[in-house]
Order: structure tokens, then sequence, then C-alpha cells
């Protein structure tokens, strides 16, 4: 682990495809100025990449002319990134993460986004307000022990 | 240079994939061309090198879900090598590194289609 950093980062961007792989890029390397494992940093990415995924197909239903915004918080317990749009929200409620046993039995696709989201992260929650927002948290001192 | 580059080349009974670059929502269509181009030339032994692919998302997941049922069904294999840990992490988070075949090395990859081709024989 490196010395404590703290910070934050916005990142404000069109909701299209092409941006998703640099903020996807900015996510892993404030994980990996926040003192993670690089592999720990690719899960972070990897989810961030999945729920900025998510706002594109589903909030704004690939509606190109919208705004995304990427809020990276790094402090000494944790490193946060909240993601912010106005589209359709996604509720807690209504989420359904599949059991993976039966999807690959029944060869089912896509879905699965959600479910490396929740595996990746140590908290994820979803807020409906003026801009709704897929908030995501990774605690650093979970990471001492390694890989998490 | 595009973000996604996938070479191909026939090695024994097998035919490989190489993605360069990574499998996000932009460049799935590219990666989802590519093996479809392999199924088109009935190549039904497949092995995707993952030595040049930084990472694979979900809609990668689902061009793999979309073509493993047709693949299987021909006798054929879908197989993957060389992974870094974060594609690694991926496919064993989700269970499917017991659907899809994981190999260290292209060359452990060969072998055991070798021995296969030796089974079916």
């Amino acid at each position: 682990m490196h010395e404590i950093q703290a910070g934050e980062i916005e990142v404000t961007f069109p909701s299209q495809t092409q941006f998703v792989h640099m903020v996807t890029m900015v996510a892993n390397n404030a994980a990996t100025m926040a003192g993670f494992e690089r592999s720990v940093a690719g899960k972070v990415a990897i989810a961030t990449d999945e729920a900025v995924t998510n706002v594109i197909r589903h909030a704004y239903n690939n509606k190109p002319d919208k705004q995304i915004k990427l809020k990276i918080t790094i402090s000494a317990e944790s490193l946060t990134l909240e993601i912010f749009h106005t589209g359709r929200p996604l509720r807690n409620e209504s989420i359904k993460l599949p059991d993976m046993e039966q999807y690959i039995a029944e060869r089912r696709k896509g879905g699965l986004g959600l479910l490396l989201i929740t595996k990746f992260m140590d908290e994820v929650d979803y807020h409906v307000g003026k801009e709704n927002c897929c908030s995501m948290k990774k605690y650093r001192k979970r990471d001492h022990a390694g890989d998490t | 240079m595009s973000e996604l580059q996938v070479q191909s080349a026939d090695k024994q009974l097998v035919h490989i994939l190489y993605p360069q670059g990574f499998i996000n929502a932009h460049t799935v269509q590219d990666f989802e061309r590519s093996i479809q181009a392999a199924i088109d030339q009935q190549k039904y032994r497949i092995l995707i090198n993952c030595q040049s692919l930084s990472y694979i998302n979900s809609s990668g997941l689902g061009v793999l879900m979309g073509v493993i049922e047709e693949i299987q069904e021909q006798s054929g294999y879908l197989w993957l090598s060389n992974m870094n840990e974060t594609v690694y992490h991926i496919f064993d988070t989700l269970g499917f590194t017991h659907l899809f075949k994981v190999f260290p090395s292209e060359d452990e990859a060969i072998r055991a289609s070798e021995s296969c081709a030796e089974d079916e024989s």
C-alpha cells in the first residue's frame, strides 16, 4: 500500500460507448493511485465499464446526446465511484441477479453486468433523484490481506 | 489503430483468434464478427488466445454464450488461453471456467486438442 492519497476527480462525457474505455481507464488509474493492487484496480475498472454501459444502454436507451458524470472520491477509508445521469433510474428493489448455475445451464445471454459490479465492489447502491446515481465503493483496508 | 483487432491462424486442428485491445460495448461487434466468421467457415474448434486482450466485459461474454451451443452441437469447443488476471477473474467469478476451458498457454491448449482428436479416432 502506498501512502494514503485523498481527493476527488470528476469527468463528464457524452452517452456514447466510444467514451467508455477512457473513463474505465480513469477508474483503473484512480484505484491504483488509491493503493489497490493491480488485480483489484482491474475489477474496479470492469465494474465502472459495466455501470457506465448500463447507463448508456438502459437509462438513456442508446441516445447519444446525453451526459454522464463519473465522480471518483478517494478517502482514507475507501474508493467511491459515482455515476450520475438523468435517464431512466435503476432502483435497488428492481435488481435481480442471475443464479449462475441456472444461467449457464440454460445458456442465457446478457444480464451479467450488474452481477459483475456486485461481485467486484464492496458496496453498490442506486439512488433516485434529480440526478440518478449508481454508487460503488471499494474499501481500502479490506485489500490489505491481498486480492479481494 | 482500432481499439480491437482480431487476427486469426489455424494451428493443427484448432482455429485460433488473437484479440488485441479490449472488448466492451464499443468493440464487441468486431469480436462477434471474428467468431462468427470462424463458425461460417465451419471451424468449430476455436481457441481464443487472450495474450493481448486487456479486458472483456459482459457484452463480450454474451457473444461467447451466443455461439457456444452451436459449437458444442457440432462437437467443437471454445477454449481460452493466456488470460491476464483481470480477464481470468471475470470468467472465474461468473463460473464460466466450467463452460469454457481455460489453458495457461496456447501450446497447452493445442496439446489438449490433439488428445481430444486421438480420443475421437
